[in-house]
């Protein structure tokens, strides 16, 4: 571990409790204020506020509402550089945010000259962690807060790996001093398009570093599971946050949904209301705190 | 080896090769042997649907701002769109917002060649990006909205760094009514122009459709000609005299609708020269073909 950069971001135990809170979305803006109430926070897409600095406005009036964390979507955290320009771009929403840690996902998004559009899987090799780890190291110093870094879904593992994407994120938070951003839903996809027992997965993880949760629900296509935000949480995905909850105390839990937008609120808010149950199962029993 | 993974995401014709050819596919990108091996034992199928997904993911992002036009030529647009994906990889360094407006300017070249089109789909190409443009594109400038701005006639108006200005064949606000109501009817030529202005803190984005002499006044709104410059301009324009009156109140009104910016009168050196169509870093030009 690197203890100038751990002093720099501070470390995980630290971190507040947030509770259970919602992806925020433009198309869900109102139902979300109306419903302040029964959200504990909501988690911003940091790139939705980087090209239009009016949004930074938006950001400042939600912040006033809700304790606000950013998460991005293009850092492509395990590229062979990382690009300055869009890192002291996100360090203006992460600090407009004052979230007390930023979170991305563990995966690539951008090659030389190439924009992917989507996150893509990296190789789980010696040469690559290496790699970002020090990409790990340069966003928390960038950013002065921790970055939590979330398992992405795969459709296909890149051949000849040396470690699975469990050893490579638990040797990752080692090394770097980061948290997890733990997606439930993308481990129960990937258990089931890839047929792995999940809990295994779980147990292999470090999971006094998860700082946050996510949960979505996705659909079927050609016999695979996809990851899309626009279902409610499946099943399986609740017993995942069960078996968690029975192993750690959550700390923060994210509802994503981002398309096919239910009717009512309510199908959503229900849903937020349920994984707080568990965020506050240990609360309760052993309070959260200094 | 990431630069390879990136292109079999977002290149057909790559994956095609790698399956029939991978040695001549891999040269160029200078993998090791453990690499190459990495590379050829990738699950086709899966990096197939993987790679659909991407370009789906795309064509949402682009139907999603060009709705009209989907519905005005439907299987031409998908076919276009196809063309589009297969030649250009999104870039990287390069905003979601700009791939998509480079899809406008594409479409509108490419459905202006393209049989059996409506003649005035490309002017809706061309409003969609107006809007789209309008909506996604802030450039920070000068807030002239706070209250009513002053213009004398030693003024030097220019365009607003958020304003857009687009020329039309037709009757785009008629054509957008008629879609928008499920009609497609015939129409003739009737060539008019939109200028839009993107939302700032203090004000809405707005569409104005404006007349002929308001575009030749707007024209000349370079920054760099003061207002008395601007009359005779105009009046050379039109082949007459008188309108003093007319141009002033065409350029207040502007300013006040947050179009123009009003240099300050006692600044020497000025901006940089800039007519309507000298675009910034990833400004569209929209009045790059409109006349």
């Amino acid at each position: 571990m690197n203890p100038e950069n751990q002093a720099t971001a501070g470390p995980l135990s630290s971190i507040p409790a947030l509770g259970s809170g919602i992806g925020f979305r433009r198309e869900l803006k109102q139902d979300i204020l109306d419903a302040r109430d029964e959200i504990d926070f909501i988690e911003v897409v940091t790139e939705q506020y980087l090209t239009d600095s009016n949004q930074l406005t938006e950001l400042e009036e939600l912040r006033d509402i809700f304790p606000i964390v950013p998460h991005g979507v293009r850092l492509s955290i395990g590229s062979a550089a990382l690009d300055q320009e869009y890192l002291r771009a996100i360090k203006l929403v992460s600090d407009t945010c004052r979230a007390p840690y930023y979170s991305e996902h563990l995966a690539v998004t951008r090659a030389p000259g190439i924009e992917i559009g989507h996150l893509s899987p990296l190789w789980f090799t010696e040469a690559v962690l290496e790699q970002t780890v020090n990409n790990v190291l340069r966003v928390q110093d960038t950013l002065g807060k921790p970055l939590i870094l979330e398992n992405i879904t795969y459709l296909f593992d890149i051949p000849r790996a040396t470690m699975t994407q469990t050893e490579f994120l638990g040797r990752l938070v080692e090394s770097t001093g980061c948290g997890i951003l733990l997606d439930l839903t993308n481990l129960y996809t990937n258990a089931t398009n890839h047929d792995f027992d999940p809990l295994a997965a779980l147990d292999g993880l470090p999971l006094d570093k998860v700082v946050q949760l996510h949960l979505a629900g996705g659909y079927w296509s050609q016999g695979i599971l996809i990851d899309a935000h626009c279902e409610p949480v499946a099943q399986g995905t609740w017993a995942l946050l069960e078996a968690l909850a029975n192993r750690v105390q959550v700390k923060a839990c994210i509802l994503e949904h981002d398309d096919n937008f239910p009717d009512h609120f309510s199908v959503l808010s229900d849903q937020v209301r349920r994984a707080r149950e568990f965020v506050e199962r240990r609360r309760v029993e052993e309070p959260y705190g200094p | 080896m990431q630069a390879c993974l990136a292109r079999l995401y977002l290149d057909e014709l790559f994956r095609r090769l790698l399956a029939r050819d991978p040695e001549s596919a891999l040269q160029a990108y200078g993998l090791s042997a453990e690499e190459e091996a990495a590379i050829r034992e990738l699950d086709a199928t899966r990096l197939e649907f993987f790679a659909t997904s991407l370009k789906n993911k795309r064509r949402k992002r682009i139907a999603r701002a060009f709705p009209l036009l989907f519905r005005v030529a439907a299987d031409e647009v998908e076919h276009q769109y196809n063309r589009y994906h297969a030649l250009y990889m999104p870039k990287s360094r390069r905003s979601i917002h700009q791939d998509v407006l480079d899809f406008g300017e594409f479409i509108e070249d490419s459905l202006a060649i393209a049989p059996g089109i409506p003649p005035w789909a490309c002017d809706v190409a061309r409003y969609e990006r107006l809007l789209y443009a309008t909506t996604y594109t802030h450039q920070a400038d000068t807030d002239t909205s706070s209250g009513a701005t002053t213009v004398s006639i030693s003024s030097r108006p220019r365009l607003c760094e958020d304003a857009y200005v687009a020329e039309f064949q037709y009757d785009i606000a008629s054509i957008e009514d008629a879609l928008r109501d499920g009609e497609e009817r015939g129409l003739e030529p009737s060539p008019c122009a939109i200028v839009s202005r993107a939302k700032t803190p203090t004000a809405e984005a707005r569409v104005l459709r404006i007349n002929g002499p308001t575009l030749a006044v707007l024209r000349h709104c370079d920054g760099r000609q003061r207002l008395e410059g601007i009359i005779t301009e105009v009046e050379a324009d039109f082949g007459t005299t008188g309108l003093k009156q007319g141009v002033f109140e065409a350029v207040t009104r502007l300013a006040n609708a947050n179009v123009l910016v009003i240099e300050p009168e006692a600044s020497t050196t000025g901006p940089s020269p800039r007519s309507v169509a000298d675009a910034p870093h990833e400004r569209p030009t929209l009045t790059r073909e409109c006349k």
